[in-house]
Formats: structure tokens, C-alpha cells, sequence
């Protein structure tokens, strides 16, 4: 096993091909070396599923903001603001 | 068209100061959550109304109302990035925080963690609970790393628009974003995902 890990990347490189796999496809060489190495560590698939939960609960929360909204003081400034610049 | 699209559209035809109450909150909900500046958000739902008036001759009606507005105002929320960007000191690397280097040991094996997660957390809690947590661990993120943080996890943005937007190459950004994931994982992770 620790042969194995040695041939491929480290931890700290997975986490950052990782990052970069969020982004955009990693090169094929380089997308198989991090596929075994994930499949093989619990710490950094662990990483990687914690990045994706992020970014998932991020877009979630994006969709559900109901809680959110301006103020009637807010509104009304910005419909004066749009009456002056009618011509009203 | 649809009746959905028509009564969107009729909306357009109403006074601007309907547009307000018909779409305000949408289009803050929508700022707020790419800027987490409530401030700044504000500032960037009147100018996209604003500008709808100025160019509502424009809108063909091809697409929905709240369609066309959104659009003004993601264009306002990457001017709004663009000239802080431009405002802030050249990007150095050295002098940006490298979190790495206290998570893995000199043969890059983990130091620590990762943490433990519970399962599903956002079931349970309220939007505005899930945004305080992301903007006060936002706020303890070195500027730049917050940025690009901000524009590819919260505003959807290429790496190749963040560069333009950032005026970096694109590997400065792949160590940006690398670094500030690092940091905000750390932080929802002691402050939202295990508490």
C-alpha cells in the first residue's frame, strides 16, 4: 500500500488536483493517478465529498432565501430614485 | 408565449415603481447571496432597476421579465467585483495565507482531520442561519482568496472569467480558489457542519 501511495501523488497534491477538478477536467493521466488514489484513501475522498457538500448546500440555500428581503424603507428609496429618473 | 411569460411581460408594462415591489426582493435575494453585503446588494438591486428604465426599450419580450432584470443585475454584480479588484494591491502570492501547510506533513501526508460531517444539516436550519455562518467565515478569508471564492462558488463564474475579472493568470486562480476552499471548509466545518 505504501509502495502504491508513493508511485502516485501525495495527499497534499490530491488536494489540489481536487480543487482543480471542481473547476475543469483534469488531463486523463492525471485524472486516473487521482481517481486510485481516492479510491484508496479515506481522508482525501472524505475532502473531496466535504468540498462537494459545500458547493451543494451553497446552491441550496441560493434557491431557498425566503427569509430574505428589503426593507419598505429600502423599496420606497429606490421608487423616489426611479421617479426622478422617469421625469415624474 | 406563455401564460406565465405574458403576465410577466405585462408586468414590464407597469410602472417602474411596480417593478419594485414585484421583483425587489428577488433581485436582492439574488445579490445578496453573491455578495453577502446586504449594503452593496441594496446598492445593486436600484441600479438594476435603473438601468431597465433607462433601457426598457430594449427588452424585445423574448424572454421573461424577471429574466431580462436578473441579467442587468448579474452584469452590475461582476462590475461591482471588477472595480474592487481594481482597487486592490497586486496580487503576491508569498503574502497570501497557504493553509496547506498546516494540514499536511513535509511528505504530504494529512496532519489532521477532515472533520467528521453530520448528514443533511440544511434540513434542519434556516437560510439566514446557513448565510450569517458563510459570510462571518468569508470575513475572516485573506481578501483575494475571499474574492475568488466568492465569484466561483457563490456567482458561478468560469476560472477564465475570474481571471479577467481578478486580472491573474489562471494558475495564480487555481492557488487562489485551492487555498480559499481550504480556509472556508475549515470554517463551516467548525462553525456549520459539526456544531
Amino acid at each position: 500500500m505504501q509502495i502504491m501511495k508513493k508511485l502516485m501523488y501525495s495527499c497534499k497534491d490530491i488536494c489540489e488536483l481536487t480543487s482543480q477538478a471542481l473547476d475543469e477536467k483534469l488531463p486523463l493521466p492525471k485524472k486516473i493517478k487521482w481517481s486510485m488514489h481516492l479510491a484508496m484513501c479515506q481522508r482525501c475522498s472524505c475532502h473531496r465529498r466535504q468540498l462537494l457538500t459545500l458547493r451543494r448546500d451553497i446552491l441550496h440555500f441560493q434557491k431557498n432565501l425566503a427569509s430574505l428581503s428589503l426593507t419598505e424603507e429600502k423599496k420606497e428609496k429606490i421608487k423616489k430614485c426611479l421617479r426622478q429618473n422617469s421625469g415624474e | 408565449m406563455t401564460a406565465i411569460q405574458q403576465q410577466d411581460n405585462n408586468s414590464a408594462e407597469m410602472a417602474p415603481e411596480k417593478w419594485v415591489d414585484l421583483y425587489g426582493d428577488v433581485l436582492y435575494r439574488y445579490a445578496y447571496s453573491r455578495t453577502l453585503n446586504p449594503a452593496v446588494a441594496e446598492d445593486m438591486v436600484q441600479e438594476t432597476f435603473l438601468a431597465a428604465l433607462s433601457s426598457y426599450t430594449s427588452f424585445k419580450g423574448d424572454s421573461h421579465f424577471k429574466t431580462w432584470l436578473v441579467g442587468i443585475l448579474k452584469n452590475k454584480i461582476i462590475d461591482h467585483f471588477r472595480k474592487i479588484s481594481r482597487e486592490s494591491p497586486a496580487l503576491n502570492l508569498e503574502d497570501t495565507p497557504n493553509p496547506a501547510e498546516e494540514l499536511f506533513n513535509k511528505s504530504g501526508d494529512w496532519l489532521r482531520g477532515p472533520e467528521q460531517w453530520q448528514n443533511n444539516p440544511y434540513q434542519q436550519a434556516e437560510d439566514k442561519d446557513f448565510w450569517n455562518t458563510i459570510q462571518s467565515c468569508l470575513y475572516t478569508t485573506p481578501e483575494r482568496l475571499a474574492h475568488a471564492f466568492t465569484l466561483r462558488e457563490l456567482n458561478d463564474l468560469s476560472t477564465e472569467e475570474i481571471c479577467h475579472i481578478m486580472g491573474i493568470s489562471s494558475s495564480n486562480c487555481w492557488v487562489l480558489l485551492h487555498r480559499a476552499r481550504l480556509i472556508m471548509k475549515d470554517c463551516m466545518s467548525i462553525k456549520w457542519f459539526t456544531r
